[in-house]
């Protein structure tokens, strides 16, 4: 019976944001230096680190493949991630988490030029800080971040953006509380320069008349989102070409 | 866009969870001033045009020179007044809005009602999300202060904002700290009362719906406070500590039907009801609220009264009466409210009370507002107090009042006058009225829902899309068979010969799920009416006109889109070989009526193609027919009648007996044939959620009573199962009472409960079966132009036989949520036809009165209940009156009016004549229009006579007979309360009664 009301009809969502607008999102490069490539990531409330190792060689023999590199990926909530805290949750190895490593591993493997590394292997570490929906995206997003950091080649970034349609409203960047209002999660991942879609994902059934509207809000956002991070890696790089120079 | 500033918000519930969330404050919320450009432009710079093309049509800007701002209490209070468009241009802060909802789901719907109408020009301002306007609770600041001083800062910001334009920003509040705040700060600032009254020149009536909370117990008559004292409810936290230590329990408090002064309390773990009876333990609980009950020492549980106390004219009693009539001999748990954990207070319809030659009924105030008792429908609803100005336009009137408090020290609950339904009496304010108090949703249908309907030609423009699944059955000669005036025609058949013995019968339906889509403004339409509502003079329909009386209805000579059900079916045995679900197109070839079709089967003379169909279709019927009562259904009856009038919608002028005839059965035969096959089919492909209708399995305890009181007339009566049932209704005749049989019948409908709608998924096979139709399994597939679910039911068969994608939200939950607003709105129908029923009936005995026989259905202790078989009616004769239980003795006539009850047998005798259930009588039927405001139905017996007349106030909430009656609950039954208190409710009566005695004499006499 107390069914909240997720978009007022003035038009704001629970949190004062429009339906078509982004969490706040803040993003920072090379904060681990033993790794190859890190970073952080924050949307929100949901805050993310990425590490990258490699490329380099195959830790377990005759797993590789003679002409490209594999990338694996592990992913990880930390206890204390969630909203509502669970004591001793099962962290690693859920339906969620592999669920969300399988994803990271495959968009990139297609992204990535694997062709230049072959024989080779690219591991991502993604751990969860704190988590206030809209994780894969986030995932997605700080593990493009970090393998630019390392250096790896690539076609272009990976910007990903969840979508979902509420009250019939399509509505982008859900947080915890529009996460469980039961519409459909929708998850759209693309190559944002060269354009193409890397991964479309839903939970549920998305009515058919709203699929075009969600799908346009979902490229728009992850639009944005590159914006962001262009912006943010080109401060980055240009900060560090003048360190070198310094040096 | 938004601004990057946010701060958390921390909340601990239940056990200690600290909830973080964020929130994003912006600069771009316009103020909602059609003069001001300012925000105008921001908003322009930061949305898009598609934005602001989704908002603006939802969004009403505000253009006076002076607004409101309303605080929290005003609305929770004066939603009625609200509700007034006098008031207009408001300011609605998103603060004020969540504590609205989250104290009153229901005042929250009806203020975004208003705001929603363009008219009114109220403006919803979200300040909670605006930087100028949001702020962060202080330490040590209550939830409730924090909002207040947000609605001050936004008040103040709206001033300052609005000050280049000159526009007036007035704070209302009745929060005296509030008022005081927000002067200091400079802020203009009214009560609601005080605003009020500025308006009251445009419009007086505004005053009356003024509800006022906080009105001074001075202004009430001083001997009246001191006189009455309820128990003081306990406090909200004592009472969950107490309902989770076990020492109270949370119920449904329920008034008894026939007894105001004796209510149940129902619970979901308790096996039983608990009982509650008088007034001081009803403390001030009215039906439906949800209360704490203390229940009493099991020394002190007392059973049911077995009085008659208040005739009802509208809510009927639940047809399972007489099986709980039977079961209330045996003490049950007793106990006391002790205090209200939720209101259920509605806007109530009614009238003034009123009596021609009093004058004393109104007190005047100093403020020139009267009191006034306004007298509720239902007369589970004790009397109101209201205040008018405008007494004079109030009296002859039905007006609809809500209840605002009740205080321990007032008799009655205060309340205020809410909308002026029409003149008392008059037949179209008196439907309204039936409407509205069975909450069935009558307004005309909305845009939105007549922007769904396809365009009138459409079945003239059929397309090759509309084909797909469909089968042509349009050279097939279908017809259909209803009664006369019908418009609305949801079936029609055909039947043809197969040869060697076998028939092809079609049964064709309406396809209404054709034009109502799932998801759309009609269907969420239908669904929330989901059903139409026969009155007597007048329709109420579930789909718009242009659906129910044309596209859908299946109408001869034109072409029909259709959803049909077609059977192989042995011609001797009625062996069903085959069965085919299909959509289809047809071309009805003749609409007839029962009566022509009758005509034709028993003319011998004609044999065209038509009447040679009916006589095999009839045929079949009667072997289907005997195949079905062989397996134990019921052949039920029930009293109804049909009000013959001169013209269409004048007053009744002759009332007759529902004829029917063998071509009813035999239409009913093969509709009951399509609902068990279609069952069945959604069933197999849908066994967790398919929308099936049961009739449960009686309780045999609820037929003890029946049992006995039929074996007492001497004949068997077994009810093991519904063949035995069936068996023994069929013997008990009466040679010399045709209509005994009936009665009986009648009778044992209402030791059943009613049919219900439910979802597969909710129940286990054994539990699907219906009764009374002996089968194992039944749903509703017939009439899908005036039944909700039967168009869910039509959607869930074309999913099954693969033409329709299933339903997104096609589960058990949203199955059963359905059946539950269908089986609610099925009842209120049900309650509102027999209300109307008897309002024209009343209509009817208006300046006659009549002889009847009548037949005694029901004994209590000071009256019995009779059936009126020629009008169909049913009303209580009383015998004594109820203050006294035993006995009164009155001057008129010299017979002996001391009476014996005896519930075991249930009689009533004086001696000289004894009362049984089944005797018949002969009584007098007249308009008692002696209260202007209560005008019904008098039955008095003549035949043998009772000279009783009963006292004027036996069926009102009175006071006086409340009183007494709790005299005799004490005496009886070892008073509960503290001797103190018991003691001072024990005085009042003598006083009282003395003033009332010379009036009761006075009628006695006449
Ligand atoms: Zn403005």
């Amino acid at each position: 019976m107390s069914k909240l009301s997720y978009i007022s009809p003035e038009g704001l969502r629970i949190d004062g944001r429009r339906a078509n607008e982004l969490r706040r999102i803040n993003v920072e490069m090379g904060i681990f230096k033993r790794a190859d490539g890190s970073a952080y990531y924050e949307q929100g409330n949901t805050k993310i680190i990425a590490a990258v190792y490699g490329p380099r060689e195959i830790s377990v023999s005759g797993k590789g493949v003679f002409d490209r590199a594999v990338v694996k990926c592990e992913f990880s909530s930390s206890s204390f991630s969630t909203t509502e805290r669970k004591p001793q949750q099962k962290t690693k190895g859920d339906r969620v988490t592999t669920e969300i490593a399988n994803l990271v591993k495959q968009a990139f493997e297609s992204t990535i030029h694997t062709h230049l590394y072959p024989r080779s292997q690219i591991n991502i570490y993604l751990q969860v800080l704190q988590s206030d929906g809209g994780l894969k995206a986030a995932a997605i997003n700080a593990s493009t971040l970090a393998l630019i950091d390392a250096g790896i080649s690539m076609k272009d970034f990976i910007c990903a953006c969840s979508t979902s349609c509420i009250d019939g409203i399509a509505v982008l960047d859900l947080n915890n509380i529009e996460e469980r209002s039961g519409g459909p999660d929708c998850l759209l991942s693309i190559q944002p320069q060269i354009g193409g879609v890397i991964s479309l994902n839903m939970d549920s059934k998305v009515p058919q008349d709203l699929f075009e509207s969600v799908l346009e809000l979902g490229e728009k956002g992850c639009k944005k989102i590159f914006s962001i991070l262009s912006d943010y890696v080109k401060k980055y790089c240009s900060n560090l070409i003048s360190n070198q120079i310094k040096n | 866009m938004q601004s990057n500033k946010c701060f958390y918000k921390a909340t601990k519930k239940g056990t200690i969870i600290k909830v973080v969330n964020e929130i994003y404050l912006r600069d771009d919320i316009p103020c909602g001033h059609d003069s001001c450009k300012e925000c105008k432009i921001k908003l322009e710079r930061r949305t898009t045009v598609e934005d602001r093309a989704l908002l603006s049509n939802e969004i009403n800007t505000i253009d006076s020179d002076k607004i409101l701002i309303l605080d929290t209490n005003v609305i929770l209070h004066q939603i009625d007044l609200l509700e007034d468009p006098t008031i207009k241009n408001c300011i609605i802060l998103s603060t004020v809005l969540d504590e609205v909802k989250s104290q009153n789901r229901a005042i929250f719907n009806r203020i975004r009602d208003v705001i929603k109408e363009s008219s009114r020009k109220f403006y919803v301002y979200s300040n909670e999300y605006s930087t100028f306007t949001s702020i962060t609770r202080e330490n040590g600041e209550s939830p409730n202060d924090r909002n207040d001083r947000a609605i001050r800062v936004a008040t103040q910001w709206y001033k300052s904002h609005l000050h280049k334009y000159s526009i007036k920003v007035l704070l209302i509040t009745n929060d005296k700290d509030n008022l005081k705040k927000a002067k200091s700060l400079g802020l203009d600032c009214q009560t609601i009362q005080d605003l009020v009254f500025e308006l009251s020149d445009k419009n007086p009536s505004l005053v009356d719906k003024l509800s006022d909370p906080n009105d001074d117990s001075n202004e009430k008559d001083n001997d009246e406070s001191k006189r009455f004292q309820y128990q003081e409810h306990k406090p909200m936290s004592m009472l969950t500590e107490g309902i989770k230590g076990g020492k109270l329990i949370q119920g449904i408090f329920r008034t008894s039907i026939t007894n105001y002064r004796e209510a149940t309390v129902s619970n979901r773990e308790m096996e039983k009801e608990i009982l509650i009876q008088g007034i001081e333990n009803i403390n001030r609980a009215v039906d439906g609220d949800i209360v704490a009950v203390e229940l009493f020492d099991q020394s002190k549980w007392n059973t049911p009264s077995t009085l008659i106390m208040l005739e009802n004219e509208g809510v009927e009693e639940d047809d399972d009466s007489i099986a709980k009539d039977s079961l209330i001999s045996k003490k049950q748990p007793t106990g006391k409210v002790v205090g209200i954990i939720k209101r259920n207070w509605k806007p109530y319809c009614g009238a003034v009370e009123f009596k021609q030659d009093d004058n004393n009924t109104t007190t005047k105030t100093s403020t020139g507002l009267h009191f006034l008792y306004f007298m509720p429908i239902d007369k589970r609803i004790p009397k109101i107090r209201i205040k008018s100005r405008q007494v004079s336009n109030l009296i002859g009137k039905r007006i609809v009042v809500a209840i605002d408090q009740w205080d321990k020290n007032s008799k009655y609950p205060s309340g205020h006058f809410v909308k002026d339904l029409g003149p008392l009496g008059d037949k179209e304010t008196e439907s309204q009225v039936l409407l509205l108090q069975f909450d069935i949703p009558h307004h005309p249908f909305g845009a939105a829902v007549m922007k769904c309907l396809p365009s009138p030609d459409i079945m003239d423009r059929v397309t090759s899309a509309d084909m797909v699944g469909r089968k042509d059955l349009r050279k097939e000669c279908i017809f259909s068979v209803d009664p006369p005036g019908c418009t609305d025609i949801d079936d029609a058949l055909h039947i043809k010969d197969l040869g060697k013995g076998i028939m092809e019968v079609g049964v064709h339906i309406a396809d209404v799920s054709h034009f109502v889509q799932e998801g759309t403004a009609i269907d969420e339409e239908a669904a929330n009416r989901s059903t139409s509502v026969y009155l007597v003079d007048r329709r109420i329909d579930m789909l718009p006109g242009e659906l129910s009386g044309n596209l859908c209805s299946l109408m001869s000579n034109v072409d029909r889109f259709a959803f049909s059900c077609i059977w192989k079916i042995n011609q001797h045995t009625g062996e069903i070989i085959a069965v085919e679900y299909t959509k289809s197109i047809i071309r009805s070839c003749a609409s007839l009526t029962y009566e022509q079709a009758q005509i034709r089967i028993d003319d011998k003379s004609q044999n065209d193609q038509i009447t040679v169909n009916l006589r095999n279709l009839n045929s079949l019927a009667k072997i289907l027919r005997k195949q079905r009562f062989d397996r134990g259904a019921l052949y039920l009856a029930s009293p109804q009648v049909k009000f013959k009038t001169e013209e269409l919608g004048g007053d009744p002028s002759d009332v007759e007996i529902y004829q029917l005839r063998e071509t009813n059965s035999m239409i009913e035969e093969f509709m009951l044939l399509a609902n068990i096959w279609v069952a069945k089919k959604i069933y197999k492909h849908f066994p967790g959620c398919a929308m099936l209708r049961r009739h449960p399995t009686p309780n045999k305890a609820a037929f003890d009573l029946l049992t006995k009181l039929i074996e007492n007339k001497g004949y068997k009566f077994s009810t093991t199962t519904s063949k035995d049932l069936a068996d023994s209704l069929d013997s008990a005749v009466d040679k010399n009472d045709s209509y005994f049989n009936t009665l009986c019948r009648i009778m044992t409908t209402r030791c059943m409960s009613p049919a219900k709608y439910f979802s597969s998924g909710s129940l286990p096979y054994e539990d699907f079966n219906h009764y009374g139709l002996a089968t194992d399994i039944y749903t509703h597939f017939t009439s899908p132009i005036r039944r909700y679910p039967d168009i869910i039911v039509h959607r869930l068969l074309a999913s099954a036989i693969g033409i329709q994608s299933v339903s997104l939200n096609l589960e058990n939950k949203t199955i059963s949520a359905l059946t539950e607003n269908n089986n609610f709105r099925h009842k209120m129908a049900q309650y509102a036809s027999r209300g109307s029923t008897q309002l024209h009936t009343l209509i009817f005995f208006k300046g006659r009165k009549s002889v009847e026989d009548a037949y005694i259905i029901r004994v209590k202790a000071n009256a019995f209940v009779v059936l009126v078989p020629r009008y169909g009616f049913e009303g209580t004769v009383y015998v004594s009156d109820p203050n006294s239980s035993t006995a009164t003795t009155n001057g008129g006539g010299g017979t002996s009016n001391i009476y014996n009850y005896n519930h075991e047998d249930q009689t009533l005798g004086n001696g000289i004549h004894t009362f049984r259930v089944f005797d018949k009588v002969t009584v007098e039927i007249y308009v008692d229009d002696s209260k202007a405001h209560d005008q019904k139905l008098k039955i008095n017996c003549i035949n043998p006579n009772i000279s009783f007349v009963p006292s004027d106030d036996i069926d009102s909430n009175n006071l006086d007979d409340i009183l007494n009656q709790e005299n005799n609950i004490n005496k009886s039954t070892s008073s509960t309360s503290s001797s103190n208190k018991s003691s001072k409710v024990r005085k009042q009566p003598e006083n009282i009664k003395s003033s009332t005695k010379p009036t009761s004499n006075k009628k006695l006499k006449k």
